[in-house]
Order: structure tokens, then sequence, then C-alpha cells
């Protein structure tokens, strides 16, 4: 994934997760965040944000599957060709 | 025992009390297991332990399963009378068996305790109801009660009439006119006096003198508390408006029938001999102490055609005092808040319900 | 008689006809409509913060997006036979429940997408969620010019119980869904409705759960495994209290009784850790415990089960032999919770009866509940923890996709 479509999801997190674009790295984990919750419901904030902001469409598996910033990267790199 | 402390209801301290009932409730719990097949399971699948030492470690049943299910200690052919409580509409009323001798006995200790009260002598009697509430079919915690309650009068007189529970005054005034000066006995349920009585001469002007009158009330406060009106307004109402001060609110319930508790000069609710009255926290059913309010649990040695001797209600109360009061009637003084709150229902219920 | 949302004039009677005869001629462009006005229905509620401390919200926004709502319709409208295609019905009349707060927009949803024009009777008991899709609804339908053609042919209302009412809007239905409540059902089913048209009806159902006990002893060795098991089982069985009818109620152990054992201990305390964190109304109601004490006495009563653990425990648990009618309809939710231990998948699958609707599962292969489905006599869905309450369009038997769409058939 290129380093701006990693910046546009860094700032996806930060504005549904309502914090610094600095605390997005590739430790973010579903469920083990500290300073935020990345719970079930938050989760589903996160995947309407993300397809919102690429304009893509997630199949249920990558939904299920995207438990961490590191494999959001990866997911949405499958579905956004820049 | 039962019999010879009939004349005295009030006398035996709690401690003293307390072993007496206990040996009774203990073999009560025996006799309703072996002759209730429904109590005995239930006894047997909830209260696994089976050593009781005092009276908050016997088993209580829930007061709303009468309503579910036919529970008696006795043959069907022994079966003399059923009381039906009159429940919230729409529910399943309570089922109470009575056998002859449960039937006679509720009414000798029903008169211990109101004698108690009101002296020996059958008074005249005015009761704050229509006729027919005593004369429809099936026999109704009300009627029970109203029945109950007469044999303590005499010329017994009611006061609303059949149509439309409006007050008779020309036969009120010709009823105090009769018996001038003399106790007059006034039987009714709190609602009723406030609603058909009270509020009735307040709005029509309507002046009496009560003060010959010893009021007898009960049935609860739920629905005068919904308007907001608890006891003290309701005495002081009835004295300002009446001159009508000598006033007992009584607590019972079909599921015990017989036994009740009655208010004294003192406006304390006392508890007789052969009854007694723990205190549950409602969450973890533990006893509570004096002062602590919980769930009421009546423990009474009458009913033994039904096993209804260890009954948790679903009313609030607490214990106020034990053997203290000026009265100088013994046993503990109960104070009953109401009926506990009910949550709202929730889940996939009908889209159609009113 | 009141239209919370569609085009009024005074008489409410001719609003109802001027809905059914509004002309769907463009129907090919309805659906993509739908499509659009629901996702933006889904933004919106996305979009305010305040809404996150609605899950049931959150969710209903998540299954909107626009994402699920196209891999849905390329799902179930589309038909497997040749030369045969699925077409509105008509007239859908929506008679929806009342505490389930967002399921009216999901039978709505449906109806749109399958290009009906739709009537929903809300009921007046509605909560706070209900209301916010109301104003979401209202302020997208008026302030959107592109959504405004779909108040032509859709209607909100709001009455007491009327049968005359009731009479007048289904005898203008081409399909009637009743949500909830076999009172409701049996009080609206008498009232007739066309010829032609057709009904679906969702009655009390009954829900169960069941746990392999050795595949659950395993995963409590690992912390996050099993509270994620955990999570999924809360979140299953005490929304509503426990009334709803696919939170599970009693709980199947399958396995020896030692190891049903060990796994009872591993679970039950974390359960509770957990409903005290999210739920604790439920274990602070102060009517609550009575309430499951009386259950519990009828059904000990009745020798029908027996306590396990204490009077006061939450969850109260019963072990029960077996499971007969009267022990699924008195159950009382509230965090109580019939159990039993088997150990051959047959008598799991006699266990289940024609009201038993799901049954959520753990440990179990796809081909273990296979056999369990083809064998049983009821049960309408398998789906794992966490998955009990998540809405579908395959619902008590039903694909609402095709309950509200006529197949037709061409042939040249």
């Amino acid at each position: 994934m290129q380093s701006h479509n990693e910046q546009r999801l860094k700032e996806v997190f930060s504005r549904v997760f309502s914090v610094p674009v600095e605390t997005i790295n590739d430790d973010v984990k579903y469920r083990e965040t500290k300073n935020f919750t990345w719970d079930s419901i938050m989760h589903m904030s996160l995947i309407a944000e993300i397809e919102n902001e690429f304009g893509i469409m997630l199949e249920t598996d990558d939904v299920i599957d995207m438990s961490s910033f590191l494999k959001a990267k990866e997911i949405v790199a499958k579905y956004v060709n820049d | 025992m039962l019999l010879e402390q009939l004349n005295a209801p009030f006398e035996m301290n709690q401690d003293q009390k307390q072993q007496v009932l206990f040996a009774e409730l203990l073999a009560l719990t025996d006799h309703h297991q072996a002759h209730c097949f429904y109590y005995q399971n239930l006894v047997e699948n909830i209260f696994v332990q089976k050593h009781f030492k005092q009276n908050e470690d016997l088993p209580f049943l829930p007061a709303q399963i009468f309503k579910y299910l036919p529970l008696k200690s006795i043959r069907e052919e022994e079966v003399f009378r059923v009381l039906n409580s009159s429940g919230t509409t729409g529910q399943q009323p309570s089922q109470i068996f009575l056998d002859k001798a449960a039937a006679t006995h509720q009414a000798k200790v029903l008169s211990s305790i109101v004698t108690n009260f009101i002296g020996k002598k059958r008074l005249p009697m005015l009761i704050v109801d229509h006729p027919s509430a005593v004369k429809s079919a099936g026999m109704t915690a009300r009627a029970a009660a109203i029945l109950g309650f007469s044999s303590f009068g005499a010329q017994h007189t009611y006061l609303l009439s059949d149509e439309d529970l409006s007050l008779q005054v020309a036969a009120l005034q010709a009823f105090l006119e009769k018996f001038p000066q003399q106790p007059i006995l006034m039987f009714g349920f709190t609602f009723m006096i406030w609603a058909y009585l009270y509020e009735y001469c307040q709005k029509n002007n309507i002046f009496l003198d009560l003060s010959q009158v010893i009021l007898v009330h009960g049935g609860g406060w739920k629905k005068l508390a919904n308007l907001n009106i608890g006891k003290e307004t309701f005495k002081q109402c009835l004295a300002a408006q009446f001159n009508l001060t000598k006033v007992h609110d009584y607590y019972g319930m079909v599921e015990q029938i017989g036994t009740i508790f009655m208010e004294c000069e003192f406006g304390k609710m006392h508890i007789p001999f052969f009854a007694d009255v723990l205190i549950r926290d409602p969450i973890h059913f533990q006893a509570l102490g004096v002062n602590q309010t919980g769930l009421i649990q009546v423990l009474s040695i009458l009913p033994k055609s039904y096993p209804g001797h260890s009954i948790l209600t679903e009313d609030l109360g607490k214990i106020t005092e034990i053997d203290e009061c000026l009265c100088g009637r013994k046993g503990k003084v109960i104070e009953i808040h109401g009926r506990l709150p009910k949550a709202e229902a929730r889940g996939c219920s009908d889209t159609h319900q009113r | 008689m009141k239209i919370l949302l569609g085009k009024k004039s005074s008489d409410w009677q001719k609003d109802v006809v001027q809905l059914r005869q509004a002309s769907l001629s463009v129907s090919s462009n309805i659906m993509p409509l739908a499509i659009e006005f629901l996702n933006a229905l889904s933004q919106e509620i996305f979009k305010n913060p305040e809404y996150k401390k609605y899950p049931d919200l959150i969710s209903l926004a998540f299954w909107l997006r626009k994402a699920n709502l196209l891999a849905l319709v390329k799902q179930h409208l589309v038909t497997s036979a040749p030369n045969t295609y699925l077409r509105p019905r008509g007239l859908v009349l929506h008679f929806t429940p009342s505490n389930v707060d967002t399921m009216f927009l999901y039978s709505w949803a449906i109806g749109l997408l399958t290009g009906n024009q739709n009537i929903l009777r809300l009921s007046n008991r509605r909560g706070r969620v209900a209301e916010i899709l109301l104003e979401l609804c209202d302020y997208l339908l008026k302030n959107a010019s592109e959504y405004a053609s779909i108040l032509n042919y859709n209607m909100f209302v709001e009455y007491e119980h009327n049968e005359h009412v009731t009479a007048y809007l289904s005898q203008h239905c081409d399909v009637r869904v009743i949500w909830g409540g076999d009172t409701s059902v049996q009080a609206i089913r008498h009232v007739p409705i066309p010829a032609h048209a057709v009904e679906a009806v969702f009655a009390n159902r009954f829900s169960l759960c069941m746990i392999k006990a050795d595949a659950l002893v395993e995963v409590s060795q690992q912390d996050n495994r099993l509270s994620a098991i955990i999570e999924g089982f809360v979140n299953d069985a005490f929304w509503f209290d426990q009334q709803g009818c696919s939170s599970p109620r009693a709980i199947i152990w399958f396995g020896d009784e030692a190891t049903v054992l060990q796994a009872q201990n591993y679970f039950w305390p974390a359960v509770r850790q957990l409903v005290e964190e999210r739920f604790p109304d439920l274990l602070t109601t102060l009517s609550y415990p009575v309430q499951r004490f009386t259950f519990l006495a009828k059904v000990a009563a009745e020798n029908k089960g027996r306590l396990l653990g204490k009077i006061d425990d939450f969850p109260l648990r019963i072990e029960a032999q077996s499971l007969d009618a009267g022990l699924r309809s008195e159950h009382p939710g509230l965090g109580c919770f019939y159990e039993m231990r088997i150990d051959s998948l047959t008598s799991v699958a006699s266990l289940l009866q024609r009201k038993d609707q799901t049954l959520t599962s753990f440990g179990f292969s796809q081909s273990e509940l296979n056999d369990i489905a083809m064998q049983a006599c009821g049960i309408d869905r398998i789906v794992p923890f966490g998955k009990a309450l998540a809405f579908s369009p395959l619902w008590d038997g039903y694909n609402l996709f095709h309950t509200m769409s006529r197949l037709v058939v061409v042939e040249s």
C-alpha cells in the first residue's frame, strides 16, 4: 500500500477513535488498544468510515479479518489501486 | 397451645414466641412435605440444606406460586372452601384451599386479633362497600374480608349503592341517629374509604360527626400512593372531615387468611403470637435486622390445609421495634411500605398490547 | 390514527388509497434509490457520536451500509430457475414490535429493497432508538430532494389497538407481516386480508445454546479467546433482559459429567462478571430476584427441574431433565437458564421442537451442526456465539425478500 493511502487510513482510524493520528501504528489491534476502545461497536463505525473514505465495499470475510491496523492496510490495498 | 393463647394474642415476648413458633413451623414443614406433592418437590429441588435451626432457615414460597399451582395438603373431598385473590386484572387469581377445621380456626384467630383492638362486644356495624360485593360467584378476597369482619358487628349496613357506589347518606344518618353516643364499627377498604366516603362527603359538602366510629380498614395503599396520599394525610383528613380518630389499618393477604397485622392506638402495626415476620434483602434474600427495609416474609402456624406457613411476599417493609410498643402489646412492630416496584417488560413482546 | 411519516391529508383512509395507487411504473429505479436512501441513513447514524451508546442502532447502521445491501440483494433477489424473476407484490403492511426498537426499520428496508409500497404500524410504546430513527428518516426524506419520492409510497402510522383501522389497512394490502407475540399474531390474524394476499407471522419462539464442554475447557486456558466467547454469549443472552425470542434460555452441555462440570466452572463466573459490567440492571433491579425465584419455585414444584447453586445466584441455574412446552413458554428471561447434559448429537436433535428458533453453538463442526439440523423437527437457525440477535432476512424459516416478492415465470 502506498504511504499516501496509509496516511489516509491512519486519518480514518484517528477520526473514528478520536485520537491523534500519531497514535495509530501497526501495533493497534482489535480489543488490545490502550488509550481508546476498539470493540465490536467501534469496529462497525470503522468499517463504514473506511468504505466511505476509499469508496470501496468490503466483503464480509475482510470485515471479520480486519483485526489490526496492519491487517487493515493489507485489506484496503486489495481494493484500492493507485 | 394455640387455643389457650387465643385470648391473649400479644402477650408473648419475641424470644419466647420465636422458640414456640419454630417448633410448630418445623412440624408444619414436615406435614406439608408429607401431604402436598408440589410442596415436597419444591423443598427438595430448591432448599437442599435440610438442617433448619431457626425460622429464617425454613423454606419459603413466593406468594405468586398460589396463582400458578393448586397447592393443598388435604384431599380433594376435604376441601371446604376455596379462596380466590382478586389480584391485578388480567392475572390469574391465587387459590387457597381450606378444610372445615382450617376455616373455623381462621375465623377464631381473626376474632382473637380484632377483638383485642375493638373489644369483645359486637358493635353496630357500617360497611363501606356495596351489598353485592359479597354476593358474586366464588369467594373473592374482598368478600372474605367483609364477611370475616362482619362477625364482629351487628345490624350490618352497607353504605354504598350497588348501581354506582354512591354514598347512601340518608341511610348513614339514620344509622347514626339510631345508635347515638355508642361505639360503632366501620369496615372498608382503604381506597374505598378515601374515594367513596371521604372525597364524596368533601366534594358534596356533607358534614357528619363520626367521632363514635372505630374504623378498621385494609387492602393496601397502592392506589392512594399513586395519588400521593400517605397514611398521615389519610388520618388527618378523616379527623378533619368527620372527627374520626379511632382508625386501625390492617395488613393481611388471602394466602394467610386469619392472620392479620393490625394498627394499635399508637399507630403501630402488631404481629400476633402465632405469626411472625422476617425481612429479607430483595436481591440476596438474606434476613435483615431491625429498621432495615426489605421484602416481607410472613410465617404463621395456622395454614395446615395448604402450605402457606412461610411465604415471601412482594411487599416491602421493615421491623421498627420489638416488645416495646407503649400500648403494651408484645412482639414485632412492622411498617408496610407497599409493593415492590415492577420493572417494565422488554423483548420481542407484543406488537398489539395495550 | 396518526401518520408519523408520509403524505397526509385530513382523511387518512384516502391517504392509504392514494399510497396504494402510487405509480411504481419506474420501479426498476426504485431499488437503487432505496439503497442510496438506506445508505444515507446509515451514514447519518455513524456521523453522530452520540449514537455510539446505542449498539442496536450501530448494528442497524452497519447492516444498512451500501456494501451490505448490495450483497444481500445480489444474494436474495435472484432466482436459480431459468426465466424466472422476482417482482414486488404490491403493498406490504408491517405490524412492527413494540420493544425491539430497530426491528421496524429492518422490515421496512426489505420492503423498500423489494420495490414494494409499505405501510408500517409503529408501536406507541416505542423507545428512544425508534424515535431517533423516525427523526432521521423524516429529516432525510424532507430535506434531500432525491429521496422525496419515497414518501409517495411509504407511510408510518401509529394507532391504539383498533380493529377497524387494522381491517381497513389489511383490506388494501398484498402482504401482511406481523412481528412478534402470539397474542398479536392471533389478534391481527383473524382480521381478513384480500384473498390473493400472503402473510408472514412471527410467533413467540424459544432459543437455546449448545456448548461442547471439552472445547470450552480448551479455550479457557487462553484468556482472550474465552473472553471473546463469553462476550458473544452475554450479548446473545442478556440484551432485552433475555426476553428476545432469539436469546438462549436453555443450555445444552455436550460431554461427559466431569468435563461439563469443569466447563461450567469456567463459564458461569466469567458470564456473571461481564453481565455486572454490561447489564448491571439485571443484577440490581429489585423486582427481578423474586420473579426469578417464583419461576424457579414453579418449575421445582412440578418437579421439572432443580436448583443448581443458590437461590440468589445470577444467573439462576436450573437443571432440567427435558424441556416440555410448559418450560418453554413459562421462562421469564431475566437471567434464568435451564441446563442439561447430553452426550450424543442424536439426543440434541430429538430435543428440538417446532417452537425453537435459534440454536447458538460453540465447539461443533459444520457437519455436526448439519446433522442436527437435518434430524431435528424444529430450529430455524444455528449460529455461532454472538450472532443470536443479528438480524437476517432469513428469519423464522422465511426468506423475507421472497415473502415480499412475486415469482414471475416467463417462457417464450
